[in-house]
């Protein structure tokens, strides 16, 4: 135990002094988790250090701002009262509560694009192809034992790259089972989420803030001057590793979805 | 080779000589950032994030200075605006984490004796983080007056007055709020 023991309220000087002096000794022994290596992450992620990437970058962030600007007031869903916003690396969500009654739909604005699959998603690839794109390994879950490989695997730009990872419902190829997808910072995909009773939960994926959301909503890309919309109506969770953000579709309650995003690898 | 000439090569492009000043100065900032957010990953993330930018700026900073406190004033700020980022939920977040912060393990805790070092880091993190990041800085990560001052941007005056405030207040709410911690004060007496 330590030499120096803390003692409750001062009232001499040599009391504060002693205060202090058990507080550097505490401090001192202080155990921090490992320090991880930062100097390799950094390298990765400047490599290669382009001045002019990053200029690119930030053109594109202000583009993809505006293209948002407007994208809200054009929406009648979302010309409202953005009551809140939420961001987990490239993901935008923002609170609304909606001016109008009707039914969000991808068709109702002249600037969507139809979704291009029965799936919903296009630029289906491989693998590979996909991780080449993304400029990272992708990672694959490992839980459920049974899940196996995914069924499709898109790519798409939207500014930076998009993977997308379904896996079908065994007995029906038609019908979505789980999808992982794999955006990378380039991107603000942005999220119009009810915001009266809405089912919004933090909560941590292996230790990273992470959001678990449960209410219907519409997801937004940006291609140019077309917005792909989506409707969402599985659960969502969403987190960040590292310059990557994940967004997990499932119907599985929070903690499998957990298991599965803990089980990348 | 001295830290004025790896700074000198980084800010022509040498990668090698920014990887030498981040294995210098990573297990600082990796500390801080844990001190403020309370999670290694989120640390991590905020450290690689700290070198990065400061690799951005470097040719605005000024080499008759040190690096450390420098780059451990980009992370804090770093840290402080993840910290209120989220905005109320990312709050609710913090509390939650405040009360329950991410444990080191409770081998290498329990092994290392360490408890009481925990229990006073979960004082702390009850202050206002105004008054936390002056006992980080001073007395977790035993920078100089003059090394906090820099990393502040306030006099050396100044960060003895606030940390001579800062420990009366956790003084207060070691005596309030961990009658455990003071329990074993009473034992160490």
């Amino acid at each position: 135990m330590n030499d120096q023991p803390m003692q409750t309220p001062p009232e001499m000087p040599d009391e504060q002094e002693k205060w202090e002096t058990a507080v550097q000794d505490r401090a001192r022994h202080f155990a921090y988790p490992p320090t991880p290596d930062i100097a390799g992450s950094v390298r990765a992620r400047l490599n290669p250090p382009s001045r002019g990437g990053f200029q690119h970058s930030l053109r594109l962030t202000l583009t993809v701002l505006l293209a948002l600007a407007i994208a809200i007031l054009a929406v009648p869903q979302t010309r409202a009262f953005v009551l809140d916003m939420l961001r987990i690396g490239a993901v935008r969500i923002i609170f609304g509560e909606p001016t109008a009654t009707a039914t969000p739909s991808a068709t109702n604005s002249p600037t969507n694009t139809p979704l291009a699959s029965p799936l919903g998603f296009s630029g289906e690839t491989t693998l590979v192809d996909a991780a080449q794109q993304l400029g990272a390994p992708i990672l694959l879950p490992s839980y459920p034992p049974e899940l196996g490989a995914p069924d499709h695997i898109f790519a798409e730009r939207f500014g930076g790259t998009v993977v997308t990872l379904v896996w079908v419902k065994p007995d029906d190829a038609t019908q979505i089972d789980l999808v992982l997808q794999i955006l990378d910072n380039q991107i603000v995909a942005t999220k119009l989420y009810p915001y009266e009773n809405s089912n919004q939960q933090l909560t941590r994926v292996s230790g990273r803030s992470a959001v678990w959301l449960t209410d219907v909503h519409e997801i937004y890309f940006f291609k140019g001057d077309k917005r792909i919309t989506r409707r969402v109506d599985k659960n969502v969770l969403i987190w960040q590793i590292g310059r990557l953000t994940y967004r997990l579709e499932t119907d599985l309650v929070l903690d499998r979805a957990r298991r599965i995003a803990e089980s990348l690898h | 080779m001295t830290e004025t000439e790896l700074v000198s090569r980084a800010r022509d492009g040498d990668a090698d000589a920014w990887g030498n000043l981040i294995q210098m100065h990573q297990e600082a900032v990796f500390r801080l950032a844990y001190l403020i957010l309370g999670h290694a990953s989120d640390a991590e993330d905020i450290a690689q994030d700290t070198f990065i930018r400061a690799y951005r700026f470097l040719n605005q900073f000024d080499t008759s200075r040190a690096l450390r406190p420098w780059l451990l004033s980009i992370a804090a700020n770093l840290a402080r605006n993840q910290r209120r980022s989220l905005g109320r939920y990312w709050n609710q977040l913090q509390r939650a984490a405040r009360l329950n912060p991410e444990p080191v393990s409770d081998v290498e805790r329990d092994a290392a004796g360490h408890a009481e070092s925990q229990a006073l880091w979960r004082a702390i993190r009850q202050l206002e983080p105004v008054d936390q990041e002056i006992i980080y800085l001073r007395f977790f990560l035993e920078l100089s007056v003059d090394e906090t001052a820099e990393s502040l941007n306030i006099a050396a005056g100044t960060v003895k007055s606030r940390l001579h405030r800062a420990l009366g207040r956790l003084r207060g709410v070691v005596a309030s709020d961990f009658p455990t911690l003071r329990r074993e004060q009473a034992a160490d007496e």
